[in-house]
């Protein structure tokens, strides 16, 4: 059974960075969800249009918030989060999801007391996850982070390989 | 108890009428057919975050109110919907929407930032309605009066309006009004203490209406929602603000010492008695005639000193018995005519058209939301929300971040599924 993984707007735009939204339909084992409040946050209009594309070419599928407890949830979070922030975390903690999430300090710390840390993953870890499904090669993810870098977003190790080997 | 989806059909229902919007104006605003709006009143079609954070902006509630234990049916607020003539205007209801949002979200920020706006901090004077004009007159100058002391302003210009209000913890936006309607002031828990002005008026009129709307916080805090519009300044309620508002700008003492230093303002005609202990001994005296005539000039300079309207400057000189009412014509002509402005332009006082005063706002409001984000009380995400709320445009908010040293993004550490 596939593992459900709803996707924050700061992932979307950390794979259109690199060109590997398609990474999203390619990783076996996992099937990854946007709610409508991410795909709004979408604001630049050619990244707006690469989501609509993957969208239709269901690398994800665009998923509502609508039950009770998930909507309670939602309206308490939004008031320190963001829209898309708060829909993604009231759907992991209500459904049992995990979150694809890069934002780091308050939105963080909410997803590691509600979830914990095993049901969180981040533009590096779903590049190492396809790493290890074989998807991507260990060049091919480096040189992602490099462009990531260009795009402000830097990690703290030098390449993938370092992971792999610890 | 969780409420169920029959429960939260039956509230956004109620609160819809409370808003006096139709099933059709919903379904054109949520961008859904009115028949699904009909099925999600009946709890049969479920209702989703997005469409019911769009509900609460729609009917000025906080999304939370909609799925908790207790439901306020209706509240004053809701009420203005309603109730007021320019309601019918969709222009005017957004602008109380935005209003009511924006004042949410500022009560919700200076929560988290632990800022004590408890409505029971701002300052009240108890006073009974006004029975007449003059009664009204009297009491909105007193109060005037009253609170000018109380702040230790003495008889100066009053300076920076916002600054004053937001110090007395009343907060204060700037939003785009329909002409008519010179501000509004809403107060409840949810959204404080809320004065609101027009952003399209002039800068001059901005600041009487700041006063005036201040008056309303003073006086008229159990009305709760109150909205300033021309059509309706014959009502006690309006006379005593724009009384507060002459009086609060341009105090007696302070105009009168203002036209000494022009030479102006002094009395035809002087008596006075000298007492020793041998007699009184009476001395009168008169100015020349003409001398003591206020000009076109002068108020421009009164105007500028005050930061009043010209207009607003002729009619206090008026209330002061300073001018005649065949004067007070004579200077709304010329003031009409354009010599005012052209004045102004001359003696290098000419600000007055400006308008503005909304980057002010927007000003306080992402400052505040930058310091919570920096406090790690909300997130960049979330002070992206907040920046489109006041209109600034997604890379001038990122850029924002950027200078603020608040937009890097480093993975310290890789989260990957366990496969």
């Amino acid at each position: 059974m596939n593992r459900v993984v709803v996707t924050d707007a700061n992932i979307l735009i950390n794979l259109i960075h690199i060109d590997r939204l398609a990474l999203l339909g390619q990783l076996t084992g996992f099937e990854f969800v946007v709610p409508p409040e991410v795909i709004q946050e979408i604001s630049a209009p050619q990244q707006a249009v690469t989501v609509a594309r993957a969208l239709s070419q269901g690398f994800f599928k665009e998923e509502a918030l609508v039950e009770i407890p998930a909507l309670s949830l939602y309206a308490e979070l939004v008031t320190t989060l963001g829209k898309g922030e708060a829909a993604c975390l009231s759907m992991a903690v209500t459904k049992g999801w995990m979150i694809a999430s890069d934002e780091g300090r308050k939105f963080r710390r909410e997803v590691l007391s509600k979830i914990g840390k095993d049901r969180l993953v981040n533009t590096p870890g779903l590049l190492l996850l396809a790493i290890r499904l074989g998807v991507l090669s260990i060049a091919e993810a480096d040189s992602a982070l490099a462009v990531l870098a260009s795009h402000r977003f830097k990690v703290k190790f030098k390449s993938f390989r370092d992971l792999l080997t610890n | 108890m969780p409420i169920d989806q029959g429960e939260l059909a039956r509230r956004i229902r109620q609160a819809r009428e409370a808003c006096g919007m139709t099933q059709e104006e919903v379904s054109e605003r949520l961008g859904v057919s009115r028949p699904t709006v009909a099925q999600i009143e009946l709890g049969n079609r479920a209702v989703s975050s997005l469409e019911l954070d769009k509900l609460a902006y729609l009917f000025a509630r906080d999304i939370r109110e909609f799925l908790a234990d207790e439901f306020a049916e209706d509240d004053v607020v809701h009420a203005l919907f309603r109730s007021d003539r320019e309601a019918s205007e969709e222009g005017f209801k957004n602008a109380l929407r935005d209003c009511i949002a924006l004042g949410k979200e500022l009560t919700n920020l200076e929560e988290l930032m632990g800022m004590d706006r408890a409505l029971s901090t701002v300052a009240a004077y108890l006073f009974p309605p006004s029975k007449s004009k003059w009664e009204a007159i009297q009491s909105g100058a007193q109060v005037a009066r009253e609170e000018r002391r109380r702040l230790g302003l003495g008889v100066a210009p009053v300076g920076d309006l916002v600054h004053l209000l937001e110090g007395q913890g009343v907060r204060t936006g700037m939003v785009a009004l329909p002409d008519e309607v010179s501000g509004l002031t809403i107060s409840n828990t949810r959204v404080g203490l809320f004065v609101v002005n027009n952003q399209s008026h002039s800068l001059e009129r901005q600041r009487f209406s700041w006063c005036h709307e201040y008056a309303h916080v003073l006086l008229d805090r159990d009305a709760v929602g109150l909205i300033s519009r021309t059509a309706d300044r014959n009502s006690l309620v309006e006379v005593r603000a724009n009384s507060f508002a002459a009086n609060f700008l341009m105090p007696d003492e302070g105009v009168l010492q203002f036209l000494a230093g022009l030479g102006k303002g002094a009395p035809s005609r002087i008596h006075a008695e000298v007492f020793d202990e041998a007699g009184v001994l009476p001395v009168d005296s008169r100015t020349e005639p003409g001398t003591q005539d206020i000009q076109l000039y002068d108020v421009v300079q009164l105007a500028h000193y005050f930061e009043v309207s010209r207009l607003s400057a002729i009619y206090r000189l008026r209330n002061l018995r300073l001018i005649s009412e065949a004067e007070l014509e004579h200077l709304k002509t010329q003031e009409e005519q354009g010599d005012g402005q052209t004045v102004a332009d001359l003696l290098g006082l000419s600000k007055s058209d400006a308008t503005g005063h909304g980057p002010e706002f927007n000003r306080r409001f992402l400052g505040l939301a930058l310091e919570a984000l920096r406090r790690e009380r909300i997130t960049k995400s979330k002070f992206l929300d907040l920046a489109r709320m006041v209109h600034t445009e997604a890379t001038d908010a990122r850029s924002l971040l950027e200078r603020s040293g608040l937009a890097e993004e480093q993975a310290d550490e890789v989260f990957a599924p366990a496969m």
